[in-house]
Order: structure tokens, then sequence, then C-alpha cells
């Protein structure tokens, strides 16, 4: 089980990924994560928001309440422009840590 | 979902969030709790499950304490910005407001253009009714001056011969140059000035004009302290040594010597005399008259070169000062006791108070004043619908800034301060309406200075716009009262917004209002008014035109006049009477023309009347108990061409020194039931009774406001011939009479080389200019009642879209919030 401090290190990362192309409103966010990492990415309301209203305060994404019709209207986030240069940052990180590791470990990547 | 709602709402509000952020946050997170909700029940969790997972993380520490920081950075936040834009104070508001109408360029072009045309025409208005009714002269301490003019002892006597006396007929003036000489010398009276104004021919060159020349007493200029702009003035000892002097009008000196700085020492011919000129007044001097300009200053002992009948012994104007102690009536008195015991009469002097001018011929004060206090109303209503209008756009625009609002108010702005706000905003419209319209203002009464009635235009530089101390007050109380008048409505209104049900767009069970009824009075008071404008303007018109069609006592237009002036000219002293056959002749063999006459006066284009004092053989009358009449001098073809019609009668002929024909209201007058023909009259200084021959229809000379006076046609030849002076021609033609005018002037000027055509008119250009004041009237009415209509249909019609606008926001707003509500 991952702990929370790294859950929360790794999740901007993970949401900053997920907006890189498109919209999403915070429950499709929570989804997505639990669904793609096969439940051991979690996160719920009080998890998600306060990342939610951070990263937006530091202007790396813009929320904005959008109506659909035949739907209420919701709240999407977007990336912004500063949001995209600090995810192609962490990207890089990511990959140098990685390297590094398995350079160590020699666990490979799959 | 209201359960999430209430879980959140129950966590949230304790901690003091800003109202729209607990707002926005409890939607948000609700949503995110229903969907979780519905997957878990689909995963077949029971609903206390559902409960149980959801609930609990809610009271997360980390969460709430995220929360509490939130809230204290708003707190922190907000206690930051408020004070600081409340110690910005006016101008902070003043850039507030700038935005907010640059946001809406539509809307505040509305508004400064309406402002401005109701500022600026009421300032236009106000000044000329200024400048006509209240200005002193430029003269220091004017309100000092008296005049002293004649008038009958007896005021049922009045209007008697002073426009022709006739020759012999023994009539002394009351007040001339000499009665003037005997009462400045006579012990106990103050100290007494005289001018007398006439027409002179003055010849600088090769170019000759014919000004109306001041003639002054020696100590005149000393009297009215004023400072000549270069040489000097008249003084005592030219006007004791009957010295060829003359002081000319700064006005003159520019228009007619082009400035010249040798102005000092020209000589200029006056009549036959040659005269030198020895100074130039100032700019600001117009003599004592109002409405008439100032040319030409002589010594009163030159008062012959007029040229006139009388010699030097015209009439004079008496001035004097007075302190202001002693009122104007004392003054009279005084002078009155004088002249009753140096040169008594059947007069009496009169003082007239001098320091707004005196009245020269006619009466522009009494003309125009009237028609000024009714255009000052209408510009005044122009001046209620421009800010009606700019009230109601800013009651439809505050309406549908409710949101705004409420959120200013929401961060702590006080409803005082909101109203402050919005009359900031009224007071920025003002100011930029204010100055557009002084511009506006400015333009208008330059333009009408251009095109003055002939009988003002010596009022020219006068009418434009000045910035006085006076007229800047006047604007400036009245754009403090528009503001007043269209800015406080708005701002009370706006300040009482709920903001609670603006903000949320919830409507409490109170019945719906789309909007406020107060903005719906103001459209209609303004479409009222504007529409009474320009009824009023249409009621203007009319009566123009029924003056114009009442005036007119000819069947149609295809009439000439001239007026032909033979008084300083070459044929001086003889006088028309030689010419006359001579002009007729060739003036009727001019192809086209139809029909001529010679008259002392005409109708409509007549330049003056003439009175006599007459009584009816075989009715008691005594010799102070005379009857008077108007009366004109023809020759015999003056109703064929004039195509009066002769009622009774025949038209007296032209040497019959014995017949005489009258108009209809004159046998009406003094015939009544009762046949004028055959009755002979007998007019004072002639010695044979007259006999009325014929009866004419009534023709309206200078009063076409008012019913026709009685009229008395007499043979121009036998009963005046030798004196005229001065005489009117009148020209009936075929076709257009103006392609004939051309035509007739070089016939004339055939028979008489130096001869003075003062006018050459038609009788419609003539019609024209007798009605100066109605046509004016109608067409500045006509003007803002155009332009108060304009006014209230854009008003009307930016207020429907501004109000449209906020209805159509707010039901966008409603179908994002209630729709749902009702969905679930």
């Amino acid at each position: 089980m991952l702990t929370p401090e790294f859950k929360k290190g790794s999740a901007e990362f993970l949401i900053l990924s997920l907006l890189e192309h498109e919209q999403r409103h915070g429950y499709e966010i929570a989804k997505l994560i639990g669904e793609r990492s096969n439940g051991v990415l979690s996160f719920n309301v009080t998890s998600l928001y306060p990342l939610l209203y951070r990263m937006e305060e530091r202007g790396w994404i813009a929320g904005r309440w959008v109506e659909r019709t035949g739907q209420r209207r919701r709240r999407y986030y977007g990336i912004t422009a500063a949001g995209l240069q600090t995810l192609g940052r962490q990207r890089q990180s990511w990959r140098e840590f990685v390297a590094a590791i398995s350079r160590v470990t020699g666990v490979r990547h799959a | 979902m209201h359960e999430w709602e209430n879980a959140l709402r129950a966590r949230l509000t304790p901690l003091g969030l800003p109202p729209d952020e607990e707002a926005s946050l409890i939607e948000e997170l609700s949503q995110h709790l229903e969907d979780e909700a519905e997957a878990l029940r689909r995963q077949g969790c029971s609903e206390a499950e559902v409960r149980e997972r959801l609930i609990a993380p809610l009271d997360d520490a980390l969460w709430l304490e995220h929360l509490r920081a939130r809230a204290a950075q708003a707190q922190r936040r907000s206690r930051q910005t408020l004070p600081r834009s409340m110690s910005h104070g006016v101008w902070g508001d003043v850039k507030y407001a700038m935005r907010a109408l640059a946001r809406t360029p539509v809307f505040a072009t509305i508004a400064v253009v309406s402002l401005a045309l109701g500022i600026g025409g009421t300032t236009a208005v106000f000044s000329l009714l200024h400048t006509v009714l209240l200005e002193r002269l430029a003269i220091p301490g004017a309100e000092e001056l008296v005049a002293l003019r004649p008038t009958r002892a007896n005021p049922d006597a009045r209007e008697t011969s002073r426009v022709a006396p006739a020759a012999g007929s023994g009539v002394r003036l009351p007040l001339s140059v000499s009665v003037f000489r005997v009462l400045a010398n006579t012990p106990a009276v103050p100290r007494l000035e005289a001018f007398a104004t006439a027409p002179v021919a003055l010849r600088i060159g090769d170019d000759a004009d014919y000004p109306y020349a001041d003639f002054v007493s020696g100590g005149y200029f000393d009297l009215l302290h004023v400072r000549p702009e270069r040489g000097r003035w008249i003084t005592a000892s030219d006007d004791d040594s009957r010295a060829p002097v003359a002081v000319i009008s700064h006005q003159y000196w520019q228009r007619m010597f082009a400035g010249d700085d040798g102005i000092i020492g020209r000589v200029v011919d006056v009549g036959t005399t040659r005269v030198t000129i020895v100074g130039v007044a100032p700019p600001s001097y117009r003599g004592l008259y109002f409405a008439r300009e100032f040319t030409v200053a002589l010594p009163l002992s030159l008062a012959s070169l007029t040229g006139g009948p009388l010699g030097g012994d015209v009439p004079v104007t008496a001035v004097t000062r007075r302190a202001r102690t002693v009122s104007i009536d004392a003054v009279a008195a005084r002078l009155d006791d004088a002249y009753q015991q140096c040169c008594a009469s059947e007069w009496r002097l009169v003082a007239e108070d001098a320091s707004r001018g005196l009245q020269f011929a006619f009466d522009p004060r009494q003309e125009y004043g009237r028609l000024l206090k009714l255009l000052m109303g209408g510009v005044a209503i122009l001046l209620i619908v421009a800010c009606a209008n700019v009230a109601a756009l800013l009651l439809a625009r505050a309406f549908a800034r409710r949101r705004e609002i409420a959120i200013r108010m929401a961060m702590g702005a006080s409803r005082s301060r909101i109203a402050r706000l919005l009359l900031v905003e009224s007071a920025l419209l003002t100011i930029v309406g204010t100055i557009v319209g002084l511009a506006l203002a400015r333009f208008g009464t330059g333009l009408l200075s251009h095109n003055l009635p002939g009988n003002v235009a010596p009022l020219a530089d006068l009418i434009p716009l000045r910035a006085t101390a006076g007229m800047l007050g006047f604007t400036i109380a009245v754009s403090a009262v528009c503001t007043i008048l269209f800015g406080t409505l708005p701002a009370l209104r706006a300040a009482r917004t709920d903001a609670r049900e603006s903000l949320s767009g919830e409507q409490s069970a109170r019945p719906r209002k789309t909007r406020w009824p107060s903005d719906r009075i103001l459209v209609v008071v303004q479409v009222g008014l504007a529409l009474a404008l320009l009824s009023t303007t249409g009621l203007m018109t009319a009566t123009l035109r029924n003056l114009e069609r009442g005036a007119s006592a000819f069947s149609d237009s295809r009439l000439l006049f001239v007026d032909i002036d033979t008084r300083s000219t070459a044929y001086q002293k003889t006088g028309i009477e030689p010419l006359r056959e001579d002009i007729l002749s060739r003036v009727r063999s001019v192809p086209d023309v139809r029909a001529v006459a010679l008259a002392y006066t005409t109708p409509v284009f007549g330049r003056g009347r003439a009175g006599e004092q007459f009584t009816i053989v075989g009715r008691e009358s005594t010799p102070g108990n005379l009857t008077e009449t108007d009366v004109n001098f023809v020759t015999s073809d003056f109703f064929v061409a004039t195509s009066l019609p002769i009622l009774r009668g025949r038209a007296a002929a032209e040497f019959e020194a014995d017949a005489v024909t009258v108009s209809e209201s004159f046998a009406k007058r003094f015939f009544p039931g009762r046949d004028a023909l055959g009755a002979e009259l007998v007019i004072l200084g002639r010695p044979r009774a007259v006999r009325i021959v014929g009866v004419v229809a009534d023709a309206r000379y200078m009063e076409l406001r008012e019913p026709a006076r009685p009229i008395v046609y007499l043979a121009l030849t036998a009963w005046y011939g030798e004196s005229l002076g001065a005489a009117n021609l009148v020209v009936r033609t075929a076709g257009d009479p103006r392609n004939a005018a051309q035509s007739v002037r070089d016939a004339i000027v055939r028979v008489a080389p130096r001869i003075r055509l003062r006018r050459v008119e038609t009788a419609d250009q003539a019609l024209a200019e007798a009605l100066p004041r109605e046509r004016l009237a109608a067409s500045l009415a006509l003007l803002f009642g155009v332009l108060a209509l304009g006014l209230a249909g854009v008003g009307l019609y930016e207020w429907c879209r501004t109000t449209s606008r906020g209805v159509q926001r707010r039901s966008a707003f409603e179908r994002r919030s209630v729709q749902p509500r009702a969905m679930r």
C-alpha cells in the first residue's frame, strides 16, 4: 500500500497527465485514477479537492462551470500553459528517477 | 443529493468561507459525492453503507484544516482589498465608474449625448435670455445712467405726426437740441448731456456708406467714463466751436478702414462737410442703444449734417447720472420741474433706466423676451426629457447589474457605498455631457449669431456663448440638478438590491417583478413631454402660417418693393418729386412689369408709419379733442399695383388735393353703420376739408400680429410732393418678381445715377423679414421638439435593450439552477 506522502507527491503529476488532452471534472479524475491504477491509487472528496484547489491556485489548472444539455452544470478542470510546463518537467525528472532506480536495482521497466 | 449538501453545509458554514465560495464548493462536492454514491449502489452497497463510506471522510482532520486555512486566507484578502478600495475614496470610484462606462459604450454615448443636448440647449437659451433681458451696457457705473425722453402729458393723445411733420404744420419738437441747450443751462438742473441719432452719408475715399451717427453734446463721453481706444473723444470745445471732428467705433475702424494705424487725422466726407477722425472707441463701447451698433459720433452742434427738414434742431435724448441713493423717479421729477419752467409745453419729461440700453425704433426685449422665455420653457422640458431618459437607462442598467452589485455587497461594500459608486457614475456622465453641451451651445449660438433677423443683427457679437462667471455658475447648477434628478433614484434602487436573492438567482415567494415600475413611469413621462413639446411646435408653425396668410393683403406674390432714398445724396435738395415721373415711366416700360406706384410707405415692406390729426366735418369737436389716424401718401396706381380691392367708390386721383380714399376699418371705426363716402374731414394744418371718395380693403403695414389700423390714403403729389426725400416703389410683375429686380434697379439708376436704393425685395422676402420672431420661434421650437422626441426614442430603444438583456441573462441563470432541481 502506498503511503499518503508518496501519494501526495505523485498525485499532482497524475492529475496533470490526465488533464493534458482533455478537460475533466473532479469525479472523473478520481474515477480514472482508481481505474487505471487498478485500485492501487484512490482519492476521495477530502483528498482530491484540496489538491485540485491548490493546483488551481498555483495556476497549473483552471476550473470553470460548464453546462451541457441534459446534464447538471459541473466544474471542469483544464490544464494551463504553466501546468503543461510543470507536467513536462515532472515527466523528465520521473524518467530520470525511474532510470536511476532500474540501473541500481536491475529491475527492468515493463 | 440534499443529504450531501446538508452534510457539507454543516461542516463548511462554521468555517466562515465567503458565501459565493461556499456555495460553489457545496455544489461541486455534493455532485462528486452523488456520483460516488451511485457507483457504490451499483456495486451493491446498501444506503447505510454508502452514507457511512462517504460521510465519514468529511470529518478528516487534514481536510478540515485545509478548509480553515482557505477561509482565513479569504478573510485576509477581503480585509486587505476592502479598506484599500475605501481609502481610494472618490478617485477609486471615478476609476471604477470609467471602467464600468467603457464596458457599455452604447449606453454611455446615449447618456452623454442626451445630457449634452439638454444642458447645451438650456445653457444656450439662458445665455440668450441673459444677453437680451439682463445684461448691462459695458459702461462703468451703467446702473447710474438715466435717459430722459418727452412724453405727452395727456396720454390719450399719443403718436402724433413725428415721422413726417407736415410742412408748415407748426409742430414744435418737445426735446430738441435747442430745448436741451436751454434746459442744460438752467440752474438746479444736474449735469445733463444729450445725443441725437440720425442717418448720415459718409464718403470714405470712393466708398459711400450710410451709417447712423450719434450727434453728442460736449460732455457726453466724459459722462460715460469710457476711455477711447485711440485718440480722444469729442469734447465741449468741439461742440461749442462746431468743430468738424468724428469718433468712430472699433468695429467700424476695422471694417471700413481695415484697422489703419494712421486712422487718427484721416478725413472723411459727411454729406458735403469734410470731417477729421480724432478718436476710436474701445470694442466694448456700443453706444446707449441696445439693439443698434454704434458706428460714428459727431458733435451735437453739427446735427444739421443729417440734412433733414429740421435743420440742426433735431430731437435728442438727454442723459444724466444719478447717485445710487436717488431714485429714477426723483431724478425725473427734478428735471421735469425745470423743464416745465423753462420750456412749458403739453409734454412731460420721463426718465428711463438706461443701464441695459435704450430702445431704438423697436423693442427687441419685448419682441424676443417672451419668445426666449417660451424657449427657456422648451429647453427646460428638453432637459427633463434628457434626465428622465438617462434615469430610465440607469435604472435598467442597475437592474441588469444586480449580480455585480450583489457581489460587491457580498465582499463587504455597504449600501451607502454602492449608492455613492453609482452617483459618481452619474456625475461622470454629467461632467462629460456638460463639456460636450457647452461646445454644442457655443457652436449653436455662433451659428445663430450669423443668422439673426435683420432687426437684431447688431446684437450678433453679443449672442455667442461667453464664459462669464454667471454663465458657468448657471451651467454648474444645471448639471448638479441633472445629476440629482437622474442619478439619485437609480442609486438608491441599486443600494436596495437584495444580495442573497440576486446572487442565488432565487426569487422569494413574492410575486416576481421583471423590472422596477419607476422606470416605466419615467419612460411615459419623457415620451409625453417630448410629444407636448412637438405639438407646441406644431402650434407655433401654424401661427406663423396664419400670420403670413393674414398679413399678406396680396392675392399673389408677384410684387417687388424698392426703397428709394434721396437724402444725403446729390438729390437731397429737390427730393424725389422731380424724378418721380421719369422713374415711374422707366420702370413701367421694363418688360414683365404690369403696374408701378410710389408710396410714402408700403404694407409689410414699409419703413414706418405717418399719422395725422383730423376732425370730421359736422361733428362736435374742440381743438383738444382731435382724432388721430395713420396716413399714407400714394400715387394713383397704388391700389392697382398692390391689388388692394376698392370696395366702394373710386381711388382718389393723383393731383386731387380735396379727395381721399380710406380703408375699410377707418370707415367702420369712424362711420359705424353709416356710409363714409361723401363725408368730409379736416386734417390738422391743412386749410381745406377733404372728401372721402372711396373705401379700400384693409392692409397691414407694420403690425402683422394685430388687427389692421384705420388709414387714410392721400394723393402723394398733392399732399407731400415737395418734401418727399424717400419713398417706396411698388412694382407688380407678370412673372417671378426676382427676375425683374435687376431691370427695375437699372431703370431707376438710369434716371438718377446717384440715387440710393436701400432695399429691393419681393413680397415674399419682405414677409419673411417682417415675421422674424415667429420664424425663429417656429424653427427653434421644431429643433427642440425633434431633439426631445429623438432623445425619447433612442432612450426607449436602449432601455428596452438593456432591460431585455437583463431578463435574458436572468432566465439563462434560472435554467441552470432551477431546472436540475425540478428534475430531481
